[in-house]
């Protein structure tokens, strides 16, 4: 099964080498510094985590996944710095600060360079990267319709993936392309690697019919876990949500292995609005072993995790609509299998976890956006609606 | 190439097309829901009379566990046959009513020999992670069994090379036993022999657990089932102050405790020593209860026994692997005092200065109230539905 | 393509060669083997009635209750400079590569030594997987129960197994006794003086195995004997030797004789030196061998 997700992606890679479509362009950065800011903030009546720690039914969580909490919060505050020399090399940095805790990430802080040869680029990049499997991953705040992400990369990837690493992307002017990320495997769903314990590997394909664009991806991905803890129980950053039941501390070893498949559909038919409907499929193999102080059973896990949105733009206007929806199968071997799904968050629920959301943004002036957002919120057993107000300010210099 | 190029193109196109169709039609392919399978490694299909909360006990894949096994175990254990000279049976030291201990400060083998140690309480022994009082050898109760039967220093039930077959000969001529027996070994042409004489009492013995105490009933939500005392007690029990539990804490009360659902590696084996005895001060216990120092000739094994599950602690005095001691009331001054002051006699010496004493045996002060109410706590831990459930009484009565 | 196919065939004949050089092994291969072995305390074989004299570093007189011991770990060495294991069979007297020599001719029903005539064992039988032609001048084997199979629990070996005897069981520290040496002294108080050689401080729980025991002193003697001649010689263990420098008239706690523990050093200190033991190690000793077997 695995195998041929590969064969198909390396099969993908070869046919691109060959083929012709419409152009997109290449990646024309400005020469000199650059400073782009972003807040964004918004009030809702009720999140996912209040008063508990959020857990998805059935899936393994971690990384910095903590949900949202009733109440005014600071989503995203964003400082992005970035230089580019006339030629080659490029520096990014990004300070950020996410959700409801006040401390200040590194996000990203890396070299790159680039070379152009006809219509043919190739990027290498290394330093503290923010993986770029999907458009979707690391996607900021303010690029969003919804201020939440997916559902899906709460649950695969701890809300984020980002690490040390090195990375290489092979590009061609009419929108298609290769790239192969490596990284140290400090974060989840890797985690405490000595050798490089992650990476991925990604193909990107555009094509056009008439009106309307395609854009294509698929990704695979293996991240490798020693020891991994539930880092929003131990990090001390007060996301806890005060849940300091008997012990919860359980470890996991083994690897998550993740294929994604990613297609966005631009209509550009319509004269009245531009429609844009996208989707991403993830699948996470996840095989390994589950313990605490005293027992341990052998985890054999697969996550099927699946997003759709659509978005209607017309000038300052979007309506957007997006579908969530996780399935998990769990095996667990082993007598300490129940105590530790327990522990660990892994029995499931009846329903598959969910989400559906509608959001209305304005942007009322250059820099300001508002919106508001409807959510049926089925992620955890404690279903909900809630009604959620953001504003996004973005501002960049020069 | 070129003709490459020129097909490449449309083969792209349905490949692309039928990708994004996929990851649409994704959402509706997996509408299948989400479970969790657990695939446990029970050994059998035994009814232990358990709770599906409660963790079941290691059963040995050697001997799994069988009603038939259980029922001719049982039988076995009431069985004054099941002796050298046919005087004693398991009962004879493990009374259902005193939750299979015998009141007794220290019991008799077959042959009247005085034994060293005070015969313990049965319940939930499936659930000890070493058996008796000190042997940090005994894994198993098939392993744990074959002592009381053959054991030669000191003598119990008293079967040895001679008598061996006297014995078997004995439960053979009981009418009952030749079809419990083929029930139980199956498999065996003549199954009556000591093997399977300790695989069966040691699945009657396993099977006797039980968590029906007025603090489980407290547990599980029934806020009437401690008194107030009893949970003032239970306060005191769990506290720093007091440290009760670091040695009889977690579900069986007992530190050396290990469960199926427990990675092999991890099971502990704890012994300690809670300064009894402190002779000549140089930490020595009487030579003929020196606990695992009896075994390793470890110099600070000395006086180390296996903390006993407190679970119906009441009705098991008296207490000690001695027997020393004949209420909760002593033995919770003895712990306050953080030890035994034996003033004079053969045993003179401070166990409270005891050199290889447990660190957390420091004393602590009580009131006299708090006292009482520690052991109000401690008789919430009477197992009464144990003591008298007829599937572990006499089968003959 | 060329070289890899000389290669391939170059091979090929190798193989053959080597092959046919080799020593197949088959049954015709196997030599039976028995070797005899004797008790006895001085000139005195052992038997139920006879009278040990003398014995003892006071020079006493004794009488058996229980004399038996265990051998396992049988190897000969031939006279091609090869060693060979034997491999014992499965007998009333032998199981799981274990062999116990029994020296009790009367049986233990009423009083140890006390009832009717019963069989003894004297020899160990097995095979080694030897040419008929080479012999065998020298011989090593250990006393005892091996580690690895001393702390299962006795139910789970065959009813009648040799691992499964009761006089045997050690019921102390969960396993067997190598070695039960029990005497009457006929002279002093002592109702018997006991010689009981077994494994001691086990404890359960090791981190790679944890379901077994592992033990701190195994106790278990290793006997070379290098001028022993397999066909013509016997192998002789003398009690009088085990004990000459021990006073078996008198014990020091905990038990009568020596049992083994750890702090039974007054007992067991000589008697382990005659088997090569160090008993503070249950290793063997640095410096002294053993003295208690011989080849007659």
């Amino acid at each position: 099964m695995k195998t041929n997700y590969l064969a198909m992606a390396a099969g993908l890679s070869a046919l691109l080498i060959h083929t012709s479509v419409s152009a997109h362009g290449l990646w024309q950065p400005t020469p000199g510094a650059a400073l782009n800011m972003e807040v964004t903030t918004s009030y809702r009546n009720q999140g996912t985590a209040d008063g508990q720690l959020w857990n998805i039914p059935g899936v393994l969580m971690g990384g910095e996944t903590h949900g949202t909490e009733k109440g005014f919060s600071l989503d995203s505050a964003v400082i992005e710095l970035s230089y580019f020399d006339n030629e080659h090399v490029y520096g990014i940095a990004e300070v950020s600060v996410h959700g409801q805790h006040s401390e200040v990430d590194m996000e990203k802080a890396y070299l790159g360079a680039l070379w152009q040869q006809g219509a043919t680029q190739l990027q290498l990049e290394a330093g503290k990267l923010s993986a770029q499997f999907s458009p979707q991953h690391g996607k900021h705040t303010n690029a969003r319709n919804f201020v939440d992400q997916p559902l899906a990369y709460d649950a695969l990837y701890g809300g984020h993936f980002n690490d040390i690493g090195a990375r290489a992307i092979l590009s061609h002017a009419e929108g298609r392309g290769v790239g192969i990320e490596v990284f140290n495997g400090d974060s989840y769903p890797a985690s405490n690697n000595d050798n490089p314990g992650a990476g991925d590997i990604f193909a990107f394909y555009h094509l056009t019919f008439d009106s309307i664009l395609l854009q294509s991806r698929v990704w695979y991905g293996a991240y490798k876990a020693n020891d991994r803890v539930d880092e929003r129980l131990t990090s001390g950053d007060g996301h806890s949500h005060g849940v300091t039941s008997t012990d919860p501390s359980y470890w996991f070893d083994g690897d998550t292995r993740t294929l994604g498949l990613r297609n966005k559909m631009i209509w550009l038919g319509w004269d009245w609005a531009q429609v844009n409907l996208t989707a991403e499929y993830m699948q996470a193999d996840i095989e390994g072993t589950v313990r605490d102080d005293l027992r341990q059973a052998k985890l054999d896990s697969q996550v099927d995790a699946m997003w759709a949105a659509l978005e209607i733009k017309r000038g300052k206007h979007t309506l957007a609509l997006a579908y969530d929806q996780i399935q998990t199968d769990n095996t667990l071997l082993g007598d300490a299998g129940p105590a530790l799904a327990e522990l660990s968050g892994l029995n499931t629920m009846s329903d598959n976890p969910n989400r559906f959301r509608i959001a209305y943004l304005q942007q009322w002036q250059d820099h300001l956006k508002w919106s508001v957002e409807l959510h049926a919120d089925g992620s955890t057993e404690d279903e909900f609606n809630a009604v959620l107000f953001a504003l996004r300010w973005n501002g960049s210099w020069p | 190439m070129k003709t490459l190029h020129v097909c490449a193109q449309p083969m792209l196109r349905a490949f692309f097309t039928l990708l994004f169709v996929a990851s649409l039609f994704g959402l509706s392919a997996c509408n299948g829901s989400s479970k969790t399978t657990f695939v446990l490694e029970t050994n059998s299909e035994f009814s232990w009379g358990l709770s599906e909360s409660t963790a079941l006990p290691i059963e040995p894949d050697s001997n799994p566990m069988t009603e038939a096994k259980f029922q001719l175990g049982r039988h076995l254990f009431y069985d004054d046959a099941l002796s050298g000279n046919g005087t004693q049976s398991c009962n004879s030291c493990h009374e259902q009513a005193l939750g299979f201990a015998d009141g007794e400060t220290l019991p008799v083998g077959s042959t009247g020999q005085v034994l060293a140690r005070n015969a313990q309480g049965l319940l939930n022994v499936a659930y000890n992670s070493t058996l008796t009082w000190a042997n940090s050898s005994l894994l198993s109760l098939e392993a744990q069994i074959a002592v009381p039967l053959f054991g030669e220093d000191p003598i119990e039930h008293g079967i040895n090379d001679s008598n061996e077959e006297l014995v078997l000969d004995a439960l053979r001529a009981n009418p009952l036993y030749p079809d419990m027996f083929a029930a139980a070994f199956p498999n065996d042409g003549d199954p009556v022999d000591m093997n399977n004489v300790i695989r069966s009492l040691a699945v009657f013995v396993r099977g006797m657990v039980s968590f029906e105490t007025d603090f489980d009933r407290f547990q599980s939500g029934d806020t009437d089932a401690l008194s107030a005392s009893a949970q003032r007690g239970q306060t005191l029990f769990f506290s720093e102050g007091l440290e009760c539990f670091h040695c009889h804490g977690g579900y069986n009360f007992s530190d050396s405790t290990a469960d199926r659902t427990m990675y092999p590696a991890f099971i502990e084996r704890p012994f300690h020593n809670t300064g009894l005895f402190n002779i000549g001060g140089t930490g020595d216990y009487p030579s003929d209860n020196t606990g695992i120092f009896e075994l390793t000739g470890v110099p600070s094994h000395m006086g180390k026994f296996r903390a006993p599950t407190l679970r119906n602690i009441s009705v098991t005095a008296p207490y000690m692997h001695d027997g020393s001691m004949a209420d909760l009331e002593e033995v919770i001054d003895f712990y306050a005092a953080g030890g035994r002051n034996i003033a004079a006699g053969p045993n003179a010496g401070d166990g409270r200065l005891n050199p290889f004493k447990d660190s957390l045996v420091n004393g602590f002060s009580v009131t006299p109230s708090e006292k009482q109410d520690l052991i109000a706590f401690l008789n919430a831990l009477t197992d009464e539905s144990f003591n008298t459930n007829p599937r572990f009484s006499d089968p003959t009565e | 393509m060329k070289n890899a196919l000389i290669t391939l065939i170059a091979c090929t004949t190798l193989a053959a060669c080597s092959s046919s050089s080799n020593t197949p092994i088959t049954s015709s291969n196997l030599q039976d083997i028995t070797i005899p072995f004797s008790a006895v305390a001085g000139d005195t074989a052992i038997t139920c009635d006879a009278t040990l004299t003398p014995v003892g570093s006071a020079a006493g007189s004794a009488s058996i209750l229980n004399f038996k011991f265990y051998v396992h770990n049988v190897i000969l060495n031939g006279d091609d400079g090869n060693d060979y294991a034997v491999t014992l069979t499965d007998s009333d007297w032998q199981d799981e590569g274990v062999a116990l020599l029994d020296f009790n001719d009367l049986s233990t029903d009423p009083d140890p030594c006390g009832g009717a005539i019963r069989e003894t064992n004297t020899e160990l039988t097995g095979t080694v997987n030897a040419d008929a032609d080479v012999s065998f001048e020298g011989i090593t084997f250990s006393i005892g129960v091996p580690s690895d199979l001393n702390h299962i629990d006795i139910s789970t070996f065959r009813d009648g197994s040799v691992l499964n005897i009761i006089s045997m069981y050690w019921a102390w520290q969960s396993g067997h006794k190598h070695m039960r040496l029990d005497v009457d002294p006929l002279e002093g108080a002592l109702a018997n003086w006991n010689f009981h050689l077994g494994t001691t401080g086990c404890s359960g729980g090791s981190e790679t195995e944890p379901e077994l025991v592992t033990c701190l002193r195994s106790n278990i003697p290793t006997i070379s004997l290098d001028t022993y001649r397999q066909g013509s010689d016997s192998i002789e263990f003398d009690y009088a030797q085990l004990v000459a420098d021990t006073d078996i008239t008198t014990t020091s706690a905990p038990a009568s004789g020596c049992m083994s523990g750890p702090t039974d050093t007054t007992d067991c200190n000589e008697v382990f030196l005659k088997l090569g033991l160090d008993h503070s190690t249950g290793n063997a000793h640095a410096s002294t061998m053993q003295s208690a077997f011989s080849v007659q």
